[in-house]
């Protein structure tokens, strides 16, 4: 008949503990899958953008060989000059009488060489027709040497300043043509600080080289050639040097990390007439997603190198990066909605499995308290039955008495007795109703106890004054040891419940003669309230039947006394609404020693 | 049957005013109650004093139960009329008590009127059934 107890309470906090197993798992899966999700996403971004990198990169190689060609068309056509004009006759003439002079004519000093050329009428008209096809074919310069490196001819012959007849035995592409190979050479030049192509090319005749053909070219000629625009394009030299560009800007300047080579100071000063070595602003980005890839002034850019047939220059094809670049925030969008996707999904799984949990729970919830509801209404029943038999007995006895009363006169002894019978069971009768009112209202959980300051003593003294002439009858002493002036803030009419039943119980089932002895002590902060008889004892094994409701144990009371079976149920209760608690000694040789603990105040313990 | 001599009567019930008011009944039907027992085991040695001729039962006694101690009176004596005092009896205990011999069960809180005409009619099916020797 107890309440449900706090069962389901311990259910809900194993629930929570299950929910909460639930949402971990479901909060490391979707830290995981995201983590996983960004990484996949970076990882396939960059797979996808190397792929886009890849084909991009396959058509700037396509465009560097177009431009390539280009390029080497036009040196092709620049080292084609010097070739056809070496084998001109009227310059083989010119050649052989000037190389003739030997030593003389080279030692003359400049100017005297310079005058006797101008008058030389048919250095004038080879020079003139030089001047002929400079014009036509948009050459810088066009001009011849002799063995000595005296120039002879040249397209600028009628200029002030036309140095014709100059030394330039000491230039790398008149060396290199006089050892019958087809010069080249890239220059800044001395007198009008362009840079410039040389290209040269020997005179060939039976008895040896006889001179060498040279036709100089504006490096902007062959710049201008070069794709521009978004893309760069450089030629790099043997020593890593831009000696043409589409950004003029990157003109002398050394490709530094992409260079197998670099030029030494002096080189830089007489070739390149730079003072200092000036990089381009090119390096090796942090993460390439391509070999190609490098970064020009901070942006990606992929490089396609083409060997040109000149040899040992490079053409550099730099094409942008950017609209690559662009895509990738377009991976992380699509990442992230999977990403969002996945924590979407671990959602309604954890939804799912935590509304699996709760029904699982709510079930086994049902079950208990359905096991509870039919274990009370088992006990409900037993009370029924126990109460109908204790009232209904007495019932029809004080009934049959009553009405042999009515139905015939009777002896006054006989009466008397019956009276007297009937007297006695309607008061036990009375007793009962009133302990099952008690136990009814302390089992719904209404007993409100009504807490006052109470001297022990007095109260448990008057109690027993009222169970005296119950012990007397049976010439059983009762002794009281308690200190004077005790006191505790208790529910009186309550714990005098407890006072009676202890008392009388231990009256009741006392042989007589015997003794029962109460006491009272306290110590740390409680009172120790102990009723010890002489009688039976409890049996062990009926010590845990000894608070439940109706139970009567094989102890018999010894002067015939009624006993409910409630009186203990109600002192155990009263007891613990205290905040106390109620312990039994017995030994087996007999005597019961009850002692009820409480605090002195409430609280207090 | 009151003419030869009174029905000797054993009454056993662990209740004070059960005892009382059906020692009453039966002594108002002429029948003389030769002895009281607050339990079975205590039946069972006035049994053996008094030899009555009716044993009136009570089922919930402490010590020895009601049911117990007719199992032990039909060993004793096949003679003997043994009617069970009951309260709330059921069926299976009805049953049990007739398995092991009783001649009859009584409500103890039927009627006064109803109460005397049972036991003065199972007393006289227990003549009857003596008599014819079954």
């Amino acid at each position: 008949m107890g309440p449900p107890g706090n069962g389901p309470h311990e259910n809900t906090s194993a629930l929570d503990a299950e929910l909460r197993g639930i949402h971990w798992i479901a909060g490391i899966s979707v830290v995981v899958v995201v983590l996983a999700t960004g990484a996949g996403t970076l990882w396939l971004s960059d797979r996808i953008l190397a792929r886009q990198i890849a084909e991009t990169a396959e058509d700037a190689q396509r465009d560097a060989k177009a431009i390539a060609g280009i390029v080497d068309r036009t040196f092709q056509e620049l080292a084609s000059i010097p070739q056809v004009l070496s084998s001109n006759r009227d310059l083989h003439v010119i050649m052989d009488r000037y190389n003739a002079l030997e030593q003389g004519f080279s030692r003359l000093p400049d100017e005297q060489r310079n005058r006797r050329l101008k008058n030389d009428p048919q250095v004038v008209r080879f020079s003139q027709r030089l001047t002929q096809i400079r014009n036509k074919l948009n050459y810088d310069l066009i001009y011849a040497l002799d063995s000595r490196g005296v120039r002879v001819v040249s397209s600028d012959w009628d200029h002030e300043a036309s140095l014709l007849g100059t030394r330039l035995d000491d230039r790398e592409y008149f060396k290199e043509a006089m050892t019958g190979a087809e010069g080249h050479q890239f220059a800044v030049s001395r007198t009008t600080k362009v840079p410039v192509f040389f290209f040269s090319s020997p005179i060939e005749k039976e008895t040896g080289v006889a001179g060498v053909v040279v036709v100089r070219q504006d490096i902007d000629v062959v710049g201008s050639l070069l794709a521009g625009g978004r893309h760069a394009t450089l030629i790099v030299d043997s020593q890593g040097m831009v000696v043409a560009t589409s950004r003029r800007e990157y003109g002398l300047r050394h490709v530094g990390p992409m260079a197998a080579a670099r030029p030494d100071a002096d080189t830089l000063r007489t070739v390149y007439a730079q003072e200092r070595l000036r990089p381009v602003p090119i390096e090796r980005p942090a993460r390439p997603l391509h070999e190609a890839e490098w970064n020009l002034n901070g942006h990606p850019y992929l490089v396609s190198k083409v060997r040109l047939h000149v040899s040992d220059y490079h053409l550099l094809f730099l094409s942008p990066l950017e609209r690559s670049e662009a895509v990738k925030p377009l991976h992380y969008l699509i990442g992230a909605l999977a990403a969002l996707l996945v924590v979407l999904i671990a959602l309604q799984l954890d939804r799912g499995a935590s509304n699996i949990a709760r029904r699982n729970h709510h079930a086994r919830v049902t079950a208990s308290l359905n096991e509870k509801l039919t274990a009370a209404d088992k006990e409900k029943n037993r009370f029924l039955g126990i109460v109908a038999h204790d009232l209904r007995n007495p019932l029809s006895s004080m009934r049959g008495l009553s009405q042999m009363m009515i139905e015939a006169p009777l002896e006054p002894e006989q009466q008397r007795e019956f009276l007297d019978t009937i007297y006695r069971t309607s008061d036990e009768m009375l007793g009962l109703v009133n302990d099952l009112l008690d136990v009814a209202v302390i089992e719904s959980g209404r007993l409100a106890l009504n807490r006052t300051d109470h001297d022990l003593v007095k109260m448990i003294q008057r109690r027993i004054r009222h169970l005296e002439p119950h012990a007397r009858s049976k010439q059983i002493a009762v002794s009281v040891d308690a200190p004077d002036g005790q006191r505790a803030s208790i529910d009186g009419p309550r714990f005098n419940q407890v006072v009676d039943n202890l008392v009388s119980n231990a009256i009741k089932f006392s042989p007589p003669g015997s003794v029962v002895r109460v006491a009272l002590q306290s110590h740390d902060g409680s009172f120790n309230f102990s009723v010890q008889d002489q009688g039976p004892g409890i049996p062990e094994s009926e010590r845990k039947l000894l608070y439940r409701s109706f139970q009567k144990l094989s102890a018999r009371p010894t002067g015939g006394e009624k006993s409910t079976g409630l009186g203990l149920a109600i002192v155990k209760r009263i007891v613990d609404a205290h905040g106390g608690r109620i312990d039994v000694e017995s030994g087996p040789t007999g005597g019961t020693r009850f002692a009820v603990t409480v605090p002195l105040a409430q609280g207090g313990s | 049957m009151a003419e030869k001599r009174k029905v000797r009567v054993l009454l056993a019930d662990d209740e004070a005013h059960v005892r009382l008011f059906v020692k009453a009944v039966v002594g108002s039907m002429g029948c003389q109650v030769v002895a009281e027992a607050a339990d079975g085991k205590q039946a069972l040695e006035l049994f053996d004093k008094t030899q009555p001729d009716l044993v009136l039962l009570d089922i919930n006694m402490p010590v020895m139960d009601g049911i117990t101690a007719l199992t032990e009176l039909r060993r004793r004596s096949k003679k003997v009329a043994i009617v069970m005092l009951t309260s709330l009896a059921s069926a299976d205990v009805v049953e049990q008590c007739l398995a092991a011999g009783a001649n009859y069960h009584l409500r103890k809180d039927l009627p006064l009127n109803e109460l005397k005409q049972e036991i003065k009619d199972t007393w006289l099916a227990h003549m009857q059934d003596l008599r014819s020797g079954t």
